[in-house]
């Protein structure tokens, strides 16, 4: 399936991070053939993990994420038009600004957008910010910047938890209003949860843990108060909506590809499956938007949304495309960092189903730890706070589901470890 | 220049003024604050709390030399540099 002679055509759709990992990957694979990248945004592929960290705080401009790449001029870049329809029968990308681009292979890669609040109304109103552009990014900051008498974050996910983080930073009032028991317990656990929201707390974070705001208040179109579930009123100017993300997949609509709202399915090598659960060999997906099986996972489809991912995956499928040598199939281990209340959070591995964990290195008291999940007696995701040097030897132990806990291996501990549970539901 | 917690802070560029410059970005999954990159970049790296290494994402042209050696100098190869412009 090589692209053989250089008249083949590749197109990338998307122009993130994975896209752009793709491309390059497609030309370091020898590919010299035409290679269009298309992009819903007018920008060149940048970095969104600074958006909702040091472009909030003003530290970094939002035009200076820009992402490093390797790609020469022999790209023909399609920006600020979405891909709209995909005709696999006539291998035709159509596009909104009415343009049909012809391919041989095609690399899919449009990620994902914030999840709006739920009434379209209150989602428009001024003062009210979802966060995932660059675009965003600067109208949130702006907010921010005149100095809001309060900030409202939605949501205690991790892109929430920062936000929250940076309106400290810039010494602002925030109240984080959180449905469950502790931030980011989705995805680390409550145990984990707990103690980042009390580092938020200490800092100033108001956490309202165990409510969700049920409307917004507006006085002529502008956000003035968050109304939670129990009737209390939050006055604020700016509310930051951060429920989580949607997969940009309707323009595969009539595609014949088989999509939802969760991802685009995949198969092990990375191509993307029909309705009928048949692979297409020139179509392949990668990063926020493909959903795919996982050996770790029992073969089970994920999705990652992570910024390693997104690189790995990316890359991976690039080759995949331009006929590289078959590879193993993907299995990079999921990983993220996230920086918030002053510390480094880093996670290797799933955390889902985790029916025990243990504190494998440091300290809770001293805020520098590592915790290692397992399920059913083996080895699956550690996350680290502070203490990201030991990770790589963790993220070994759950690259070969090593029985938990542990024996023997290189934890700081004289003792046995102490088996606790993770708070995952 | 030093902001209100004592960091000296990044020049505040436009990136889209720049003829010629950099690009850098840092893979934190892989970056684990050994700060060897600070130690000798130290205008253009910084450790914020222990562990988060925090790169200008887009340094001047004059800059490249030190850039250059703060990415042979990481130990985990966590840095990327994109060097735009025709001297390159
Ligand atoms: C604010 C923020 C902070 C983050 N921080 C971290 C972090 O600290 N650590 C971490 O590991 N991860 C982080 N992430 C996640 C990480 O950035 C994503 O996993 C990564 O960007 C995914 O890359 P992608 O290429 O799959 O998708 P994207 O980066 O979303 O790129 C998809 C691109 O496709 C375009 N597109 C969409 N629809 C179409 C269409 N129909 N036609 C053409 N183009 C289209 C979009 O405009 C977009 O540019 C963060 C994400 C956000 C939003």
């Amino acid at each position: 399936m090589a692209l053989g002679s250089t008249s083949e055509r590749a197109i990338v759709v998307g122009a993130g991070l994975a896209a752009l990992r793709g491309a390059e990957a497609m030309r370091e694979a020898g590919f010299s053939g035409p290679l269009a990248i298309v992009g819903a945004e007018p920008y060149r592929p940048y970095d969104r993990p600074p958006l909702s960290k040091h472009v909030l705080t003003g530290e970094i401009q939002a035009d200076a994420t820009t992402l490093p790449s390797s790609l020469g001029s022999d790209v023909d870049w399609h920006l600020g038009s979405p891909a709209v329809r995909l005709d696999r029968g006539s291998r035709t990308l159509h596009l909104a600004s009415g343009c049909g681009l012809s391919y041989d292979r095609l690399l899919i890669a449009t990620g994902t957008r914030a999840r709006p609040w739920p009434n379209p109304h209150e989602g428009q109103l001024a003062g009210v910010f979802t966060l995932r552009g660059r675009d965003d990014a600067v109208a949130l900051r702006q907010a921010l910047a005149a100095g809001p008498k309060r900030v409202v974050v939605i949501g205690g996910g991790l892109i929430g938890c920062e936000v929250a983080s940076a309106c400290r930073r810039l010494d602002l009032p925030v109240t984080l209003v959180q449905l469950g028991s502790a931030p980011l317990a989705r995805a680390l656990g409550r145990y984990i949860g707990t103690i980042v929201g009390a580092m938020h707390e200490s800092r100033g974070v108001d956490l309202r843990l165990g409510f969700e705001v049920e409307w917004l208040e507006d006085v002529g179109g502008r956000f003035v108060a968050a109304h939670l579930t129990d009737g209390t009123r939050i006055a604020a100017d700016v509310a930051v909506i951060a429920l989580g993300a949607v997969r940009n997949t309707e323009w595969l609509d009539g595609s014949g590809l088989s999509f939802d709202v969760g991802g685009v399915d995949c198969d092990a090598d990375g191509y993307v499956l029909d309705v009928d659960g048949r692979p297409d060999p020139m179509v392949a997906a990668a990063g926020d938007v493909a959903r795919f099986p996982h050996p770790l996972y029992g073969g089970r489809r994920i999705a990652v949304e992570h910024w390693g991912h997104a690189v790995a995956q990316g890359a991976r499928a690039g080759r995949l495309l331009a006929g590289g040598n078959p590879e193993q199939s993907y299995a990079t281990l999921p990983a993220f960092w996230s920086s918030q209340a002053g510390v480094t959070i880093k996670s290797a591995g799933l955390t889902e189903g985790a029916d025990a964990m243990t504190i494998a290195h440091g300290d809770v008291a001293s805020g520098r730890f590592l915790i290692l999940y397992g399920r059913e007696g083996r080895c699956i995701a550690a996350v680290s706070v502070d203490c990201g040097r030991w990770l790589p030897a963790y993220a070994a132990l759950i690259a070969e589901e090593a029985p938990f806990p542990p024996k023997g291996a290189a934890t700081d501990r004289a003792k046995p470890l102490d088996i606790l549970a993770p708070g995952l539901s | 220049m030093r902001n209100r917690r004592g960091w000296s802070r990044f020049p505040r560029i436009l990136a889209s003024t720049l003829p010629l410059g950099l690009r850098v970005n840092n893979d934190v999954n892989l970056c684990q604050a050994y700060a060897q990159c600070r130690n000798v970049a130290p205008r253009h790296c910084r450790i914020e709390g222990r562990e988060a290494v925090l790169y200008h994402p887009f340094p001047t042209p004059g800059d490249r030399t030190d850039i250059k050696r703060a990415r042979v100098a990481c130990p985990v190869v966590a840095t990327q540099i994109e060097i735009l412009g025709r001297d390159a």
